[in-house]
């Protein structure tokens, strides 16, 4: 494992050790092999997709599993280790679901003809002779004891607890074109589009065409990905992603005190909750798709409970409504979601929202408190009185500008939202002053409130940048490595070339090396 | 290798040998086996309202600990300990460090993202195995379950790994906790060592899926590379220690009641972290009854952990408050509050394990308890004066009764070698790094 606190780039801010390391190289040529794909487990909530398709059992078992993660999405290959307590639940939960499973076969010759049939479903490739005849001996002793239902229920349990489905095993074969590197096969190609895309195992035209030997070049994979991309299940996905990145997989849980906000709680959060899905269906698949629109469009969708919440005129009745708010939204930055998590209980949190800003749209780190630090505010008081106020006089008091100066003025940006995601003009009764510096990006400048802030990165490569790295994380399953630069550098020339469409973003996901090779595992 | 405790158990002759003390004790606890349970609380202490006054055998508790006043005499306050092993290796963060460290003592591991939010080490790892995860390699074979991880509230940050987890089987082998009391009832209690014909079938059928299951294990580990192989394994490890809870056990010993299945509704909510932690600790003392495990552990939160203490009527949360102490008389009047809290479950829990008779002593008798944090002071994230406890006799190993002031800045790493000598293995010398070690702590036993 490598990695260590990086370079400094002549400032104090320290971009992620990933993605400093990841830099464009001087010369990318195609034949730089990509870095080794750790062997992925599937995410409680693959496990669960999976479930759903494979025997058409919804109990979405997924949410007593474990929870992992690692680097802000919860399919980081690195950190998923399988201990006990998964073989337990994975057991546990392959005896229910067996249990309850329908459309088993009649008898024992159809039983026989069902395991390939099946297992080529479930491991998601076609089973070699060695393992159909293995499921076939285990069938063969249960019938002993028991009838032919009870004997495939536990070879159904055997595979759902086998590597082979727990696992997305890539084996690949060497290519005589690329030394060093293995190719992976249609049926694997196919996998990796699935769970990439939908979360889910292949459908049955991704078997059909990897058993037709039908998925392999670059534009075969294209067109399939473009075809998974028109279903229902991508835009779950790309909500989970984004969930994810926003770091909002807390919203249900993010209660304020009832004494400063009341009123607010359970049903709001949840009208946040469908706002955001609503927003994101839309910047990603009904607008025009840019990584501008989704920064800095003034529309969302509210219903009559939403709206009034938010304090916006005309909208009633429990149906979501789209509404446009110019100079009070703008993109994902602005709605209530985000505002809600990243604020506490009492009031807004400025640095929260600033330092989210800088790692996460900028990918730059910006270096750690001293372990002393005092985090207490003053007191509102006559000379202090909004919460800008109170940060600058505890700023100077405890000599922090200098970090502060690059996080702070991107939090107070949004002072003009409270901590439950409604707009204000004032804060304790002075107006709200959300002007400021934008420092150390490519993209400097004054700023006049959020809006404009979010203009600003709406337009800036830095941000476009970060941007293809998370989506590499999320679709690799792992953070950017040296080796990946190439990949990075590829992508980013294929995210220019179509004009910053979050849509072919994805699809150019499917047409770099890395996904095509594997190396590191070679078989021994 | 045949432990020690083995020894005892078996060989009247051999106990002669030890010390006459040791012997006597060994003789009159000589059926009950020592288990080991690590209690974990957040965001440091106040120290003010922590510390007894008083000497080693005569002193008072101040108000965080007065809830243990009846189990004074079954209990040693340690003060004085220091994460020493915090100084050294990779991480900024005090939480990544203090969890990290807090039971490994080990240097930290950088993950391939660097650093990131917050300073923290996003897919960073602790950097050996942790002292509860050791001792269950040792004694952990001989029960149904080598170890039970459990939390009340320790849910995952996607984003913290370290600063939410504290069990290790080593570097990237994080061991999680199970949150749900419904799941612990499920997965540690329904059909394990119950002699029923249904179960008896049950546990067949059982073996022969999981023998395929684990040939695929074995049969994929080959073919791939060292790191793979690496997961696999882990994976093959956790299939065997449930393969073992399989084979018909014995009689059960006297104590053991099966426990009822607990019900908590909404048990994630921070609102339910009471009885949720209460539930946890009934099904922890029945498991050590039962002998399922002898080693166990209660993660009642993540470090820099937010639970928000409604139920105390406060209205911050724990980690926003830690650090506002060193400023404020109000939030030093909560974090007390807060730890008296916690003084109070944790007498819950040696009230448990007290009541479960066994022999002329209880299970609390034979248990090694510690309580630990992962900061000394919460405001500064200090890595020194931790506020560890550590209950029970441990089969007569540990003196107990007593309020121990060790040297400043004494090592932790030397504590866990007192633990693993507690639990039978005297021929340990260091544990985590071993250039901070000096050797068991003195005056403990």
């Amino acid at each position: 494992m490598i990695g260590k606190m990086s370079v400094l780039l002549g400032s104090i801010l320290v971009l992620a050790a990933g993605a400093a390391r990841a830099s464009e190289p001087a010369t990318c040529t195609a034949d730089l092999p990509p870095e080794g794909s750790p062997l992925r487990r599937l995410t409680p909530t693959e496990f669960d997709n999976t479930i759903r398709d494979l025997l058409d059992d919804d109990s979405r078992p997924g949410r007593r599993f474990p929870e992992e993660g690692g680097s802000g999405f919860d399919n980081n290959a690195h950190l998923s280790i399988a201990t006990r307590l998964h073989a337990q639940k994975y057991m546990a939960v392959a005896e229910e679901i067996a249990g309850r499973a329908t459309k088993l076969p009649p008898d024992d010759a159809a039983a026989r003809a069902w395991i390939p049939e099946f297992g080529l479903r479930a491991f998601r490739r076609p089973l070699m002779p060695e393992e159909v005849s293995r499921f076939q001996s285990l069938y063969r002793s249960a019938r002993r004891n028991t009838d032919v239902q009870g004997a495939s229920r536990m070879v159904l349990q055997a595979i759902l607890q086998s590597p082979h489905f727990l696992y997305r095993v890539e084996v690949g074969k060497p290519d005589a074109a690329r030394p060093g590197l293995r190719r992976l096969g249609d049926h694997e190609l196919a996998s990796r589009l699935s769970y990439f895309i939908w979360a889910t195992m292949p459908d049955e035209e991704l078997f059909r065409a990897a058993a037709a030997g039908q998925l392999h070049t670059a534009e075969q994979v294209a067109a399939q990905a473009r075809r998974l991309l028109a279903d229902d299940r991508a835009r779950i996905m790309v909500r989970r992603f984004y969930e994810q990145w926003l770091e909002l997989t807390d919203l249900a849980a993010a209660g304020k005190d009832r004494k400063v906000f009341p009123g607010f709680g359970r049903e709001v959060l949840s009208l946040f909750r469908q706002e955001f899905d609503r927003f994101i269906d839309y910047a990603t698949w009904e607008s025009d798709g840019r990584i501008e629109t989704l920064l800095t469009s003034p529309v969302t969708f509210v219903n009559g409970r939403l709206a009034s919440h938010y304090d916006l005129p005309g909208v009633d009745g429990d149906a979501f409504v789209k509404v446009e708010a110019p100079g009070k939204r703008a993109g994902i930055l602005t709605l209530g979601a985000f505002l809600v998590t990243h604020a506490k209980t009492t009031e807004t949190s400025p640095i929260k929202r600033g330092v989210f800003m800088r790692e996460h749209l900028l990918c730059q780190i910006p270096p750690p408190p001293p372990d002393n630090v005092n985090v207490k505010l003053p007191q509102p008081s006559k000379d202090l009185v909004t919460l800008r106020d109170r940060m600058e006089e505890h700023r100077q008091e405890i000599g922090c500008s200098k970090c502060h100066a690059l996080f702070d003025p991107l939090g107070l940006a949004l002072e003009s939202y409270d901590a439950t995601g409604r707009w204000r003009a004032t804060d304790n009764g002075r107006p709200v002053d959300a002007a400021g510096k934008l420092i150390q990006t490519d993209v400097d400048g004054n700023f006049e409130n959020a809006i404009d802030l979010a203009s600003r990165l709406g337009r800036s490569e830095q941000v476009r940048d970060c941007y293809v790295k998370q989506w590499f994380r999320y679709a690799f399953g792992r953070t950017e490595a040296p080796a990946d630069a190439c990949t990075i550098t590829t992508l980013k020339r294929m995210f220019d070339a179509r004009n910053h469409d979050v849509r072919e973003l994805l699809v150019a996901l499917t047409q770099t090396d890395a996904f095509y090779y594997r190396v590191g595992d070679q078989p021994r | 290798m045949i432990s020690r405790r083995h020894v005892l158990r078996g060989a009247g002759g051999v106990a002669l040998a030890l010390p006459a003390l040791e012997a006597m004790a060994a003789r009159k606890a000589q059926q009950f086996p020592t288990r080991f349970i690590v209690f974990f609380t957040a965001n440091g202490t106040i120290h003010d309202a922590w510390r007894p006054s008083g000497n080693e055998t005569n002193f008072q508790f101040s108000e965080i600990l007065q809830p243990l006043d009846p189990w004074k005499r079954k209990l040693v306050v340690v003060d004085g300990l220091a994460m020493k092993s915090r100084r050294q290796g990779p991480g900024a963060n005090g939480h990544d460090k203090g969890m990290g460290h807090l039971l490994t003592a080990q240097k930290l591991v950088v993950g391939p993202s660097g650093y990131g939010d917050f300073s923290h080490l996003p897919d960073g790892t602790a950097g050996g195995i942790s002292i509860d995860q050791e001792v269950a390699r040792r004694i952990g074979k001989t029960t149904l379950f080598p170890s039970l991880e459990l939390g009340a509230r320790s849910l995952l940050d996607t984003k913290r790994q370290l600063t939410s987890r504290m069990c290790y089987r080593g570097p990237f082998q994080v061991v999680p906790p199970e949150n749900d009391p419904a799941e612990v009832f499920r997965n540690f209690f329904v059909g394990v060592g119950d002699g029923s014909k249904a179960l008896t079938r049950l546990r067949q059928q059982r073996q022969s899926v999981l023998d395929l299951v684990m040939d695929d294990f074995r049969t994929l580990g080959r073919q791939v590379g060292a790191d793979d192989q690496r997961k696999l394994d882990a994976h093959l490890t956790g299939i065997r220690d449930i393969e073992r809870t399989l084979a018909p056990q014995g009689r059960k010993p006297a104590a053991c009641r099966a426990p009822a299945e607990p019900s908590a509704e909404r048990p994630l909510e921070n609102d339910s972290y009471p009885i949720v932690g209460k539930l946890q600790m009934d099904l922890m003392a029945m498991a050590l009854a039962c002998d399922l495990t002898r080693v166990a552990s209660l993660q009642w939160s993540t470090a820099q952990s937010g639970i928000q203490f409604s139920w105390l009527g406060h209205t911050e949360a724990h980690h926003g408050l830690s650090h506002q102490a060193d400023d404020s008389d109000e939030a030093r009047k909560e974090l007390t509050a807060i730890n008296r809290w916690y003084s109070e479950q944790f007498a819950y829990l040696l009230t448990k394990l007290d009541q479960v008779k066994e022999g002329d002593g209880t299970l609390l008798d034979h248990t090694l308890v510690m309580w630990c944090n992962e900061q000394g002071n919460g405001d500064r994230h200090t890595d020194s004066d931790l506020p560890f406890v550590l209950a029970g006799g441990a089969n007569g190993r540990i003196r107990t009764g007593r309020y121990l002031k060790l040297p400043a800045e004494t090592a932790h790493n030397d504590l866990y070698v007192s633990v693993l000598h507690a639990m039978g293995f005297p021929e340990v010398t260091t544990f985590g790094l071993a250039e901070v070690c000096k050797g068991p702590l003195p005056r403990l036993t």
